[in-house]
């Protein structure tokens, strides 16, 4: 009897979370003993090292559940366009196109070890990311997953819909198809005068990539998507793809801000959110040393020293205060604080501006949101993800 | 996540579980079969853990050795599957049980630590019928039947009888002296020429002989390597999945056979009731007895088994044997495979890049300078190798190059006094020395000159030496092969042996023999079993991995390795890996699992 591969979830899935991989039809040929089901994993794209990977469980009631998400939860190191240049990069090696093919194995009558493979799955693909368990149950209640949610019809982020940005934000968003084909993507501004500019892009979407898009309105028109429009203010701004995401809606804070800087991370679902930091700042500077001692020269002038530095290595660290925010922005922090990719884009505070350093976020125990207060604020520790022993 | 079951049933694990898996590379270990383990594994005490282990206070007082083994575990990381095999619950307290995990290869060879091979299901459905062909192959069968020499198979075997030996004395006169062998001994001589497997006119076994009738005939199959090892592991359920001993065209590895000395040709015996007379000196009269005796044989071959065609070794010992002779690795990886690897080719293959993942800096170790000393074990019971071997390894400095026959030891010029020569078709080392020549004259008066000259102080072949470092690493292997002799009847060397046989008929008298290889194909691979010349073994299956190995540099570094490329590590181990400080073979590697994380693996190794 023909075995049958049934993946759970579609054909998009995130690393870290069980990629369940339902192999049904399993009988024990006559004679045959050490009998168990297989699956393997197969790399398309040549992303996924080390494959292919081979795993065999012996079927319960001829059914093995194979659980293929450790194999291809691999690093990926995360890519984002800074300064911004253009609407859409498409970021191929951020996603790895696997196939699963089911199998069998045992050992016949005569002592052979015998070994048969069924036909390749459809391609999938992996998106470095998970969600939580309780996100998962979520999921199993209602049978949904994130391929049914997002792929194909949200934007891959955990920011709320409605964030509040500044002027020269660079925003992204990062979208993931369920099929190659052609899209519009739209960005539309509003200005305190009661106009409104909107902007159109065609193109193609493709299932294989992740589409970053760069949001930013005055990115694609200083003139007409500009921040202050013959003294008119633009209030906020919109940008979706048109007939298959919702719109992500942009309030323009034009507030002056003393310092402007940007947290860039990876987020849970694979793409690179953008965090406005419009709080203080303190800015620090690590160093460790290491001394040796060596003897009394000779011929010592008052120069010399006995006590020298054998080594030293530095880092700048950061504490950083978010600034003012809504209870679901503060919420979905929790998404940047168990990111393990970070960047901080300090001193920002005009267009295509500042200096981009990889960070991590050492903050441990942190309150987002506290029903004392109207508005909410978290310090954000911050230390720069190189020990240098030059600046 | 990590998870744990035990046949299939979810085993919880403490929050802040880890535990410790290394994983070995097989061909950087001369003495063992190294496999994987999980050590430091605590499981603590629940409701499911005591279903599976027992109650733990029960278990500490009640439990023997053998209750403490659970085979059907399993370690996954994400689904991925860390480690199989057996959990052995080392204590147990009220809070948890300490346990480490052994893979199905340390489960294996804990089965057969105190069994020999030959003890092995060789013939399961029964006894085989011996194939008499003019052509054998290994891609068809699984044994040949090759020619080899052995004068002394049916030695102590059967009633004895006297010939007549002719000597040349030292002046050169022929005699004659009378010298007792069996009569079967006799018979083979004449026979079978000695021959064991003697070919007939027609290119299949002869199992008549000159006199038509048989008689002491020898047929010995020989399993051939690739096919012996196929079935070894089958017969253990382990399959082998890559194979360097497949090559294409014609090699030496497709010709080489695994030596015996069972005879499968049965003796149907023609028994009379005779009436014995025997002379009982102390009552001082003849005594008459009624026996069985043997009045004629028949000779035809028998069934036979596999078994009886394997030496008495363990698997470990064969498998450790092998690898240091043939430099061949056995790799075993999940799913009961076994991959065989040409150690030899390992230098020169492709680096897989760590580069990525490499943590700090590699700390390096003192750069070794050995001499490798490779060690066969010869059977001590072929005559042709003698109870006359000294290790000569102290005195390599003064070898010079074998000769290939004693004689031309005399050709030499001004041979230093002290250098060691070997004699190749006598297999004996000499040594230019002053001697005592002893001479007799017609009265058997004895003479003693004091003389510079060649002396015999040990049978060969030694040690193969390679390096010059002052410290010496063994490579010892059980595996050697036979003495090849050049024969008239031949035209070219063949193997000799001169060793008792083994027969159906007498297997309470075992002759042991030890693991050795035939190579049937000597005319297009001379001396390919041999350490020394342009085909011997050093030279064409050691001398790339040698040279590496004589001067390996221990290194040691941590690497952040995500499980796919620990994945793919634990089943490439054996080849080369490379950092931007250059390339290196594992040894050893290491990692520590928790729950929700993979920590640094240490890996430790040898630069190229």
């Amino acid at each position: 009897m023909a075995l049958t591969l049934t993946i759970a979830g579609g054909t998009f899935h995130l690393s870290a979370n069980p990629i369940r991989c339902t192999v049904t039809g399993a009988s024990v040929p006559s004679g045959a003993t050490d009998y168990k089901v297989l699956l393997k994993i197969t790399s398309v794209d040549g992303l996924l090292i080390g494959g292919p990977f081979i795993d065999a469980i012996a079927p319960v009631s001829g059914t093995a559940v194979f659980d293929a998400s450790g194999w291809v939860d691999q690093a990926v190191d995360k890519v984002f366009e800074f300064p911004l240049a253009g609407l859409i990069y498409p970021r191929e090696y951020q996603t790895l196109d696997v196939k699963f093919t089911p199998g069998q194995r045992y050992i016949d009558s005569d002592g052979e070890l015998q070994e048969s493979w069924e036909a390749d799955s459809e391609t999938h693909y992996i998106v470095k990311g998970g969600v939580s368990f309780r996100e998962l149950g979520r999921y199993y209640d209602e049978s949904s997953s994130f391929f049914a949610e997002y792929v194909g019809k949200k934007f891959i982020t955990r920011m709320p819909s409605t964030q509040v940005v500044h002027p020269f934000q660079p925003v992204k968003l990062w979208f993931l198809s369920d099929a190659d084909k052609a899209a519009t993507f739209k960005i539309k501004a509003y200005w305190d005068d009661d106009s409104y500019y909107e902007k159109s892009w065609s193109f193609d979407l493709y299932v294989y990539i992740i589409h970053e898009f760069n949001v930013l309105p005055y990115l694609h028109d200083s003139v007409e998507f500009a921040p202050v429009k013959a003294g008119a203010k633009m209030l906020y701004y919109e940008a979706w793809i048109n007939g298959i995401t919702a719109k992500h809606t942009f309030i323009v804070d034009h507030t002056y801000h003393e310092n402007c800087n940007y947290l860039f991370f990876a987020n849970s679902q694979g793409g690179v959110d953008v965090f406005w930091l419009a709080g203080h700042v303190k800015k620090d500077f690590a160093s460790e040393k290491v001394e040796a001692v060596r003897p009394w020269p000779a011929a010592g002038t008052k120069r010399d020293r006995t006590v020298i530095v054998s080594s030293r290595v530095g880092r700048n660290a950061w504490k950083i205060n978010t600034g003012w925010k809504s209870r679901d922005e503060m919420n979905a922090l929790s998404d940047m604080l168990c990111s393990r990719q970070a960047w901080l884009l300090e001193d920002a505070a005009t267009y295509n501006t500042g200096n981009l350093y990889p960070v991590t976020v050492t903050n441990s125990n942190s309150t987002l949101f506290d029903s004392k207060s109207d508005a909410q604020s978290l310090e954000l520790d911050l230390v720069e993800g190189h020990n240098n022993t030059y600046i | 996540m990590l998870t744990a079951s035990l046949n299939n049933i979810n085993i919880p694990l403490d929050a802040g579980f880890s535990f410790r898996m290394t994983w070995a590379n097989p061909a950087c270990y001369m003495d063992e079969l190294p496999g994987k383990s999980g050590i430091g594994i605590e499981i603590p005490v629940n409701e499911y853990s005591r279903m599976a282990f027992g109650n733990p206070e029960r278990f500490e007082k009640y439990s023997l050795i053998s209750d403490r083994k659970f085979p059907g575990f399993e370690i996954r990381s994400g689904g991925a599957l860390l480690i199989s095999g057996t959990i052995n619950v080392i204590s147990a307290s009220s809070g948890s049980y300490s346990t480490w995990i052994q893979d199905e290869l340390g489960v294996w060879g804990e089965e057969q630590r105190d069994k020999l091979i030959s003890d092995m299901l060789w013939d399961p459905e029964g006894e085989r019928t011996f194939a008499n062909k003019t052509e054998y192959d290994d891609d068809t069968d699984d044994y040949f039947p090759f020619s080899i020499r052995n004068g002394a198979f049916w030695n102590g075997k059967g009633r004895e009888t006297t010939v007549k030996r002719e000597y040349i004395d030292e002046d050169g006169e022929v005699h004659k002296v009378n010298d007792t062998i069996t009569f079967l001994t006799e018979k083979f001589r004449n026979n079978f020429l000695r021959i064991v497997n003697r070919l007939s006119l027609s290119g299949d076994i002869d199992i008549l002989g000159q006199d038509n009738d048989g008689e002491a005939c020898v047929v010995s199959p020989y399993l051939y390597l690739r096919r012996f090892l196929d079935m070894l592991f089958k017969i253990n359920h382990f399959y082998i999945d890559r194979n360097d001993l497949n090559k294409s065209g014609v090699y030496l590895e497709k010709c080489l056979l695994l030596y015996n000395n069972f005879n499968i040709i049965g003796q149907n015996f023609v028994i009379e009731e005779q009436t014995v007379s025997t002379w009982m000196s102390e009552e001082n009269e003849w005594v008459e007895t009624v026996e069985n005796v043997i009045t004629g044989m028949s000779w035809a071959p028998e069934t036979f088994r596999y078994a009886d065609l394997v030496p008495h070794v363990s698997i470990k010992d064969l498998l450790v044997g092998l690898q240091n002779y043939l430099n061949y690795v056995f790799f075993f990886k999940t799913q009961d495979k076994v991959d065989i690897i040409d150690r030899n080719t390992l230098t020169a293959g492709d680096a897989f890049d760590l580069d990525d993942y490499f943590l700090g800096e590699w700390v390096k170790g003192e750069q070794k300078d050995v001499t490798l000393k490779f060690i066969n074990e010869f059977d001590g019971e072929d005559r042709m190798f003698g109870q006359e071997y000294h290790d000569l390894t102290d005195r390599r400095a003064d070898f010079g190059d074998p000769v290939e026959t004693h004689s031309d030891l005399f050709y030499l010029l001004d041979p230093p006094e002290g250098q060691l020569r070997l004699v190749k078709d006598e297999n004996k080392i000499y040594e230019y020395r002053w001697k005592v020549l002893t001479s007799e004259d017609v009265l058997k008066r004895e003479t003693q000159l004091d003389a510079m000259g060649w002396e015999f102080i040990s049978s060969g072949p030694q040690p193969y030496l390679y390096g010059t470092g002052d410290k010496i690493e063994e490579i010892k292997s059980c595996f050697s092969t036979l003495q090849n002799v050049n024969d008239p009847f031949f035209y070219f060397p063949v193997p000799v042996a001169l060793q008792q046989g083994n027969l159906k008929k007498m297997k309470g008298n075992f002759i042991g023999f030890t693991p050795r290889l035939i190579n049937s194909f000597e005319l297009v691979f001379p001396q390919a079993l041999n350490w020394d010349g342009d085909n011997g073994l050093f030279k064409t299956r050691w001398e790339k991995w040698a040279r590496f190995w004589k001067n390996r540099m221990p290194v040691e570094g941590y690497f952040d390795l995500p499980l796919n490329v620990i994945y793919y590590i634990s089943n490439h181990i054996t080849q080369k890996f490379r950092t931007r400080h250059g390339e290196f073979f594992i040894e050893t590697m290491e990692t520590e699992f928790g729950i929700n994380s993979i920590g640094a693996t240490r890996i430790t190794g040898y630069k190229i």
